[in-house]
């Protein structure tokens, strides 16, 4: 009877106050994005992460605000169709290993070319720089420099530097990303 | 990654044939995980989103894929056993946001899987094999929440909130639904009597569409295939003929009155295919993309290869643009129904979908156009596409290779015209392109197109290259470029030495007046002269006269002139520009080129100084001008001219100095002695009209009679023929005389006449104006009261009573009046005063008179 209720409630709640937004994650390969994913749906961090084959689609609810995640594998061989899985999402969260310098301009090569396809124009975009609990990762300053973000003048964009194994900044990416949900940003 | 076998059959077969026709799509096959499932199961059906691909087998499972084959982990897959199928999927159904799966077997059942969460997963069992399932379409519905299973009715389910499922049948009793496909609010489906669209806001069918049956084989045994290219418009395609539908609404006087449903389903086009259809999308505005099946079997009653064909559509009628044979894997074995075609509308992206293999089809986009056409060799069109559509490849690449093609195949010219096209002012693809035909040798096939203005000047080097390559191979080349080139293209003195290295005799004319030229552009006008010289051309003048060498000039007058006489002299009696003491100067040397200037001179120049000289030259290379000459000019000395003559012999000329010095008797005895022309003789004579020369003259006639006759003739107005006549001596025959006298004695009396006649005219005359003025003289006059005595200036006439008349009145002739007393002895007076007045003024202060 109680579960009865408690549905019933939801229901006007998602009547009343559902939003829904689309968001495409990216990023190089072990740059952590199934691991965000996880984080931010369940709070659960694992070390050892399988690396994503093609995508996975995951649906996080956060207070009155569905969020729909494609995560996508950061494999070379999949780079050709981060665009496809871009297209048409309220905003692209492109995850960025902050402790890995060596890839760090490939990472910043991709995020470009990715931004530079015609199709993806003005959808805003949320630099993530993971792993700041390990020693030498970039802040956000090094991370706007080095990965050029100040160049990008076509759309809204923003950077935050984040460790998922500490839950650090998680709660102020949510925010952002609940912020250009459908409704608030239309 | 994708396999890179050829799928495009017709590609492989006609390679080296040379009108291929460029390819429409682009195949590629889908492998990476795919692969795997299909080498143990078959492909039944699927469905394709611009995110993932799903795929149903023959064993009852859904796959999900990305777009490059890579198996996606989803509740698909891995969900509850309840959830899959245990036998052949027959369709799969995706709802507009992605998000619910709806799959129906052949096993009854009927899944609704969420992709995202299973929260509304919906599994339902029907008694029998169910071959049609569709979800609501629209995008802003809650997912999952309804959606249409056809059995043997079609029927609409709807989740409410409790999560019960209400149904409603929307049509029944019309056999087995074969296919569903919703849209908006239209469902259209299929049965074995034909197609039905319904209407779920009116809750009513728009009525059925009969479907033709087959020959010698059932309707329901085809796979009715459905597509809404848009809101309104439906392609059906089944078995071979192709339908294309638009819902309109209908006329709202005819909804309400006759009770019909607000939408009607209007065939816009039907038309039939030479193949069985698998599969058809939608690929401009009146073309399709068909999947088909030949209706052929091969020897081995096979099947033949299925087809992807490109069809354009007018009412009823169909034209197949291009038809691509499709190797797909195990083709011989599947039919009609084994293959089926998705579609992502906006990406124009087809899915060939067969049992065991999948292949992309897209649109040859305009790089991959230029590319096949690059690879054809079709470089024209390549060049024409890019710049129509733009694209990755840039004019300038494919020009590039273009101009390599030409290269190799040794046409150089067309090579050259299209560097000039696409090459324009950019200087380093220029001196790129320039090489490869130095090193080919050709740079004569492109010297002609070389970019030569300001703005886009080459290295110097090259030209020189290009000049140097003329000079060995085509000296006449050489010397055009030289012409047309501007100077500032190349080093000239490079130029120049390269020539006097490479100086060959057969090409010396070229040779040198290209140098000439060259010499010209370093302002080296001498040396330029010299070569026109040597090469006899008479350009030279138009050079003299254009760059103004008349100083360079002094020094080759002569050979100018040998050149052409005409054109030379043009040049030296240019005004102002070469004075002629220095020709003269020049010209001392060869006598005859100095006559000539001189006489050319004398045309133009009056001055006469160089006279003299001219009466000698005359005397040696033109004597009959001489004459003429020496009557014209005054600026020669006569007794050197004459001496000239006397050398010379000129009697003529002799004869007119002499004359003109005096001498006339020297002159008439040469007349006689030397020239012995009596008539010349007699003009002489008249000319001079002395009677010293006629008595000479006339002597001479004596010693020969025929003269005679002449002088009789000729002297009648100048001397006494009588003369003549005397001097005959009696018994002296002379031919003619009689005529001649006689015709003398007709000159007198014509003359006599004359003169009488003249003397009767003038008498005529006289007494004519004589009587005229006697006749005036005998008018009366008039002499008003106002007229004053010329005298005394008082009136002539007094009206005044008071002032008597002074005295009578004197009239002359003359018309002049006076008072009697003014006139000196009155009326007797012979003269009038004013006419006469030296008799008047003997008579002074005479007093005035009264009457």
């Amino acid at each position: 009877m109680l579960a009865l209720i408690n549905r019933i409630l939801d229901w006007f709640k998602s009547i009343f106050w559902k939003e829904e937004m689309e968001l495409t994650l990216v990023g190089l390969q072990y740059s952590g994005k199934t691991t965000f994913v996880n984080v931010i749906a369940s709070g659960q961090f694992a070390e050892d992460m399988i690396p994503t084959v093609g995508f996975n689609m995951r649906k996080i609810t956060k207070g009155n605000v569905t969020i729909k995640v494609w995560d996508i594998g950061g494999q070379p061989r999949f780079r050709s169709m981060w665009e496809r899985y871009c297209r048409g999402v309220n905003a692209i969260v492109y995850m960025v290993d902050a402790a890995d310098l060596d890839k760090m301009e490939a990472s910043r090569n991709e995020l470009h070319s990715l931004l530079d396809k015609p199709q993806l124009a003005g959808i805003p975009v949320l630099v993530l720089g993971n792993k700041r609990d390990l020693p030498g990762a970039l802040d956000e300053t090094g991370l706007i420099e080095r990965m050029n973000l100040a160049s990008i003048q076509d759309r809204e964009i923003c950077c935050y530097s984040i460790s998922c194994k500490e839950k650090d900044n998680i709660d102020i990416t949510l925010q952002w990303l609940i912020a250009h949900s459908k409704s608030q940003s239309r | 990654m994708a396999e890179q076998e050829a799928v495009n059959n017709s590609d492989t077969e006609t390679e080296s044939t040379e009108d291929e026709i460029e390819p429409k799509f682009k195949y590629q096959r889908i492998a990476n995980d795919l692969r795997k499932v299909l080498n143990s199961d078959v492909v039944t059906c699927s469905a394709v989103h611009p995110k993932f691909l799903i795929f149903g087998t023959f064993l009852g499972r859904v796959y999900i894929f990305d777009h490059q084959g890579n198996s996606v982990t989803s509740h698909l897959s891995d969900g509850p056993n309840d959830f899959s199928h245990t036998v052949a999927v027959n369709h799969i159904d995706v709802d507009a946001k992605a998000e619910y799966v709806a799959t129906c077997s052949d096993d009854g059942k009927v899944n609704i899987t969420g992709l995202f969460s299973n929260e509304n997963n919906q599994n339902l069992k029907f008694g029998k094999s169910i071959k049609a399932v569709a979800l609501d379409p629209d995008p802003k519905a809650v997912a999952g929440k309804r959606f249409v299973v056809g059995d043997d009715k079609l029927t609409l389910y709807e989740r409410n909130f409790l999560k019960k499922l209400k149904t409603t049948v929307l049509s029944s009793a019309e056999g087995y639904v074969l296919s569903v496909c919703w849209n908006d609010s239209f469902v259209a489906w299929a049965s074995y009597l034909g197609v039905r669209v319904y209407d779920l806001n009116e809750k009513c069918s728009l009525g059925l569409m009969k479907w033709e049956e087959p020959v010698n084989a059932r309707l329901e045994n085809f796979r009715c295939n459905f597509r809404w290219s848009n809101a309104t418009t439906l392609l059906i395609g089944w078995v071979d003929t192709i339908r294309i539908c638009v819902i309109r609404k209908r006329n709202s006087i005819e909804v309400a009155s006759r009770d019909l449903p607000g939408f009607i389903v209007d065939p816009i086009s039907t038309f039939q295919t030479t193949f069985y259809i698998s599969g058809l999308a939608p690929l401009t505005s009146n073309q399709l993309v068909v999947l088909g099946c030949p209706k052929e079997k091969d020897a081995e009653r096979k099947s033949l290869r299925p087809v992807l064909c490109v069809m354009e559509y007018k009412l009823n009628s169909s034209e197949e643009i291009c038809t691509d044979s499709l190797s797909l894997r195990g083709y011989q074995e599947y039919t009609v129904n084994d293959y089926s075609l998705g579609c992502i509308i906006e990406e124009n992206r087809y899915f060939i979908v067969a049992p065991k293999d999948i292949v992309v089809a897209s649109l040859y986009e305009t790089d991959d156009r230029v590319k096949w056409l690059v690879d054809h060799r079709k470089f024209e069109e390549a060049m024409e596409v890019i710049s129509t559509h733009g694209g990755s490849w840039s004019l300038l690449s494919v020009a590039k290779l273009y101009i390599n093609h030409l290269l190799a195949l040794n046409q150089f010219d067309d090579a050259a015209k299209l560097c000039l096209r696409v090459l324009g002012n950019k200087k380093s693809l220029w001196e790129e392109e320039v090489f490869k035909f130095f090193e080919r040798h050709q740079l004569r096939s492109v010297s002609a197109y070389l970019p030569t203005s300001d703005d886009c000047k080459l290295d110097p080097h090259i030209y020189e290259l290009v000049l140097y390559e003329y000079l060995k191979h085509d000296a006449k080349g050489f010397l055009n470029l030289i012409k047309e080139w501007p100077s500032n293209l190349y080093d000239c003195a490079a130029v120049i030495n390269a020539i006097h290295d490479n100086f060959r005799k057969p090409n010396a004319n070229e040779l040198l007046e290209a140098l000439a030229i060259l010499y010209l552009h370093q302002r080296d006008y001498e040396s330029a002269l010299r070569m026109y010289l040597k090469l006899q051309n008479e350009d030279v003048f138009e050079m003299i006269r254009r760059y103004d060498l008349y100083d360079a000039i002094h020094k080759m007058i002569i050979p100018l002139i040998q050149l052409n006489r005409e054109r030379a002299f043009k040049v030296l009696f240019e005004k102002n520009k070469i004075s002629p003491e220095i020709v003269v100067q020049q010209l001392e040397q060869n006598q005859e080129y100095l006559y000539w200037y001189l006489d050319a001179l004398d045309k133009v120049d009056k001055s006469g100084k160089y006279h003299w000289k001219l009466v000698n030259l005359y005397a040696k290379y033109e004597p009959e001008k001489l004459l003429p000459f020496l009557k014209r000019s005054n600026h020669y000395p006569m007794q050197e001219a004459l001496d000239v003559c006397k050398r010379e012999l000129f009697y003529p000329e002799m004869v007119y100095l002499l004359g003109q010095m005096g001498n006339t008797i020297e002159a008439l005895n040469i007349i006689i002695e030397k020239i012995q022309d009596i008539e010349m003789a007699i003009e002489f004579c008249k000319e001079h009209n002395d009677s010293d020369l006629w008595n000479i003259l006339i002597d001479e006639s004596v010693k020969e009679p025929t003269i005679v006759l002449k002088l009789l003739s000729g002297i009648v107005d100048y001397v006494d023929p009588v003369a003549v006549v005397e001097k005959i001596k009696l018994g002296q025959n002379i031919p003619g005389l009689r005529d001649a006298v006689v015709k003398l004695l007709w000159d007198y009396r014509l003359q006599v006449k004359i003169r009488k006649s003249a003397q009767k005219m003038q008498w005529e005359f006289y007494y004519e104006r004589h009587a005229r003025v006697v006749k005036r003289q005998n008018r009366g006059r008039c002499i008003p009261s106002s007229e004053r005595c010329l005298k005394c200036n008082r009136p002539l006439i007094s009206m005044n009573e008071h002032i008597p008349p002074l005295n009578d009145v004197v009239a002359f002739l003359c018309g002049h009046v006076y008072h009697t007393n003014c006139v000196p002895g009155g009326p007797d007076n012979e003269h009038c005063e004013l006419c006469n007045p030296s008799d008047f003024n003997k008579e002074e202060g005479f007093a005035l008179l009264l009457e």
